[in-house]
């Protein structure tokens, strides 16, 4: 037996290594879990069929946030339509069509640091690009067309692992049963990639709604009192507005009502993209 | 049969463009940085842009304050959140029942997706009064911001780290505890070290969001161009100044914002060339 | 053996992949209606060869291929050939048993659907009777609709023969198709072939030299992507008349 360098038996050290990690660990949980419990404790009350149908009054110090749900959902409608096709194309052609080499690990290297990139950075870039030199102004489009471009590198990425991972047997058996190139990538390779897929997406979509610093900037933060009806009007998102609620005091409970509402939607896009996905897995594979 | 073949040629075709225009776009956007940037870097001078002078309505542009700012603040979110958060994923990975495990892991990939504005929130009704009251300092600071943003990292870091965990084959474990070895002494030896190269990039992953956090940071650091002597001090990151100076600049202010931002995009090009070194190196040892 | 017989045929066949070629000079002539294997050690290119015998090796491994591949007298490397239809004609079985997810019955009907039947009745029919073929139909016919993945490694195996023989292919190719399958399963494959030697030529690429002596009426010896010998089985076997081929088949290397 060699003598021991540490003061502790193996039996003690696990002791103490359980007692800390599991502090450490109920730590965490619970700093998460108060985080969600003020949040949602706060706001939910307030949060009411009323509070969602209702236009915000007097800068939002009442009223609800109807028109500033609609904005959001247009501004992140237009990103998702816009980068998805792009960011799949992409993704299919890289995978079905290209060779591995220096090129494509370089478009993989890139889109994994402009996924990584602030978002600050694609607010300016937006501003100076849409809002300024486009001419677009404060406006939906030039909103949405940022968060495109922001969604993009990570919808390029997950889709392409998502591709990757369907095993090659997969296109040699649609081939030698007859299926030309893209029957096969149609009928057989992206069915196969679809839960991976759509996970990226609802993931670039979960990131879009919570996100503030692109939008602000090239959405604007104008309060529509009524529904925007051409992508050229401006409006704020509801992360947007929370953000104002919050920084300028304006009505706390608003704030924590509108947090909730985005908690929960977000969540709930979560929840259900799993859900369907299980459900479609199980019933394909 | 040619009418196949046409068929398929106008598919090629379509993707083709598509994936030009998808390459093209992430191109542009990198260029457009570049293009705004650069040109005040050359202007101005390396020695002014580094500098801690950032008066730009006087033609100053240095950043070295903010580079203070944001390092100060990732660094103490990583002090926070790492131990944490690793513990969290030992815990869930190696010691929890996998009923509690079922829950949680899924519960803590939800946090991850909550908006940072919602942390920032949380920063200002409760860390921040809390710091004032009982540390003192004006409360907006350095420590709130490395506070909050360390919380904001720690569903990423556990849920990486939970996979990399996961990943190390079981064998390792019976290996280790079929030759005597504890509970413990196994996941320090055998199943940690096995796991490395996943931490490693989970805690390179979530440096990457703490130094492009803007949001919260903004509504906590207090956002003040100075030296901060202690954590109780107001700072400046490089993002909160890109947010709080955008609206009103042009020219050659603007271009300094665009050259920061060049900054912040090689911060993040050099943590994922960090982060693909060390997925290589997993691979290599594993084959 | 007269030229209209031969299923296949093959001329001056090189097959490379960037580097030193793989397949090597090949003439090769497999007769309609009969069982050919090729038998040889790892890396002597009899996947090259079969690959490129439905034309994956050129669509999907790259290959560069020189020299001529004719069935039933036609060229099928040249750039204006229907690949698609082509491999309707040559089927392919691989060496693991590969379903695509869905139910049986998606995996028996995806090729004849995309080849044009739309008729549920038609689909229904040719689903059966593949299934009868590949001797698998009275252990599925109760449970069509599940998944495919269900089954056993043997079953699966079969259910891919009989998708392939869904198409009414002339020539069938099979890539060591019962190299992870027990001996049951194996011999139930073996079965289909020699009741179907009829209707369909069969390629069998097989590292068991056993089952090549077995159930193939020609074979074929191929070692370091050069054709070393070819001829009835019997003969190859009893009477090699090159040394290499008694070697290998004697064990001395492999």
């Amino acid at each position: 037996m060699t003598p021991r360098r540490s003061l502790l038996s193996p039996r003690r050290a696990q002791t103490v290594a359980r007692v800390v990690l599991w502090t450490l660990t109920l730590t965490a949980l619970a700093i998460l879990g108060f985080i969600l419990a003020f949040v949602l404790g706060h706001g939910l009350p307030r949060v009411g069929l009323a509070f969602l149908l209702e236009a915000p009054v007097d800068g939002g110090r009442a009223g609800g946030v109807a028109t500033i749900v609609v904005g959001t959902l247009e501004v992140t409608a237009l990103g998702l339509v816009t980068a998805t096709p792009l960011g799949l194309g992409t993704a299919v052609y890289l995978v079905e069509y290209t060779r591995e080499g220096r090129f494509t690990r370089l478009i993989r290297f890139g889109a994994d640091c402009l996924a990584g990139v602030p978002s600050i950075i694609f607010g300016l870039f937006g501003f100076v690009l849409f809002v300024l030199t486009l001419g677009f102004g404060w406006s939906i489009l030039a909103g949405g067309l940022t968060l495109a471009f922001m969604m993009l590198p990570t919808i390029i990425r997950t889709s392409e692992e998502a591709l990757r991972a369907v095993p090659a047997g997969y296109r040699d058996v649609a081939l030698s049963l007859g299926a030309s190139k893209w029957q096969s990538i149609r009928k057989v390779v992206l069915p196969a990639a679809l839960p991976g897929v759509v996970t990226g997406l609802v993931l670039s979509l979960g990131r879009a709604i919570g996100e503030t610093a692109a939008v602000i900037f090239t959405a604007g933060s104008s309060l529509p009192r009524r529904i925007p009806r051409t992508v050229f009007e401006g409006t704020r998102t509801l992360s947007v507005h929370f953000y104002q609620l919050a920084r300028e005091g304006i009505s706390a409970d608003n704030a924590y009502a509108t947090a909730a509402v985005l908690v929960l939607a977000i969540s709930l896009i979560n929840v259900t993209a799993y859900a369907a996905m299980n459900r479609f897995i199980r019933r394909f594979a | 049969m040619t009418i196949v073949r046409d068929s398929e040629k106008l598919v090629e075709r379509v993707l083709g463009l598509l994936a030009l225009s998808g390459v093209g776009i992430l191109a542009a956007i990198t260029f457009f940085i570049f293009r705004e940037g650069l040109p005040l870097i050359a202007s101005a001078g390396l020695s002014n842009f580094l500098s801690t002078d950032w008066h730009p309505v006087a033609g100053r542009y240095g950043i070295a304050l903010m580079i203070v700012g944001s390092v100060a603040v990732t660094a103490g979110a990583l002090a926070l959140g790492v131990p944490l958060g690793l513990a969290c994923a030992v815990v869930l990975a190696e010691m929890a029942p996998a009923r509690a495990r079922r829950v949680l892991k899924p519960a803590v990939e939800l946090l991850a997706g909550i908006p940072s504005v919602v942390y920032g929130f949380m920063g200002i009704v409760v860390v921040v009064p809390w710091i004032r009251r009982h540390l003192g300092g004006p409360g907006a600071s350095g420590l709130a911001a490395a506070a909050i943003l360390g919380v904001m990292i720690l569903p990423t870091i556990v849920a990486v780290s939970l996979d990399a965990l996961q990943a190390v084959p079981r064998s390792f474990r019976e290996g280790s505890l079929a030759l005597g070895a504890t509970e413990w002494q196994t996941i320090r030896r055998v199943v940690l070290p096995g796991a490395r190269s996943g931490i490693v990039a989970a805690v390179i992953l979530a440096m990457g969001r703490a130094v492009g956090e803007t949001m919260a940071v903004v509504m906590v650091a207090g956002n003040a161009v100075q030296l901060p002597r202690s954590p109780l001090d107001p700072v400046r990151t490089l993002t909160a100044n890109l947010a709080l100076e955008m609206g009103y600049a042009s020219g050659d202010h603007r271009a300094a914002l665009f050259a920061t931002g060049i900054v912040l995009f090689l911060i993040i090009v050099a943590l994922n060339a960090l982060a693909g070194l060390a997925r290589r190196r997993r691979e290599g040892r594993a084959s | 053996m007269s030229l209209a017989s031969a299923a296949l045929e093959a001329r001056r066949l090189t097959i490379g992949y960037g580097g030193a070629p793989v397949v090597r000079g090949v003439d090769l002539m497999i007769p309609r209606g009969s069982i050919y294997a090729l038998i040889g050690p790892a890396a002597s290119g009899k996947t090259s060869l079969l690959r490129t015998f439905n034309l994956l090796a050129l669509d999907v491994d790259r290959a560069r291929v020189e020299g001529e591949v004719l069935v039933a007298g036609e060229p099928i490397l040249g750039r204006d050939v229907d690949r698609a239809r082509h491999r309707r004609r040559v089927g392919m079985v691989f060496a693991t048993p590969q379903p695509l997810p869905g139910s049986i019955a998606h995996n028996l009907t995806f090729g004849p659907r995309l080849a044009g039947v739309r008729a549920r009745s038609e689909l229904a029919a040719i689903a059966e009777s593949s299934l009868r073929l590949a001797q698998l139909w009275d252990e599925v016919k109760d449970r069509l609709e599940a998944p495919a993945r269900a089954l056993s490694g043997g079953q699966q195996q079969r259910l891919c023969l009989a998708r392939t023989l869904a198409l009414d292919p002339e020539i069938i190719l099979l890539d060591e198709p019962c190299s992870g399958l027990d001996p049951i399963a194996t011999l139930k494959i073996e079965d289909a072939m020699r009741s179907l030697r009829e209707r369909i030529t069969w390629v069998l690429v097989t590292n068991n030299t056993k089952q090549a002596a077995r159930v193939s009426d020609r074979t074929a010896f191929l070692l370091s992507g050069e054709l070393v010998e070819a001829g009835p089985t019997d003969q190859l076997f009893t009477r090699p008349s090159d040394r290499r081929t008694g070697d290998y088949l004697e064990g001395r290397f492999g």
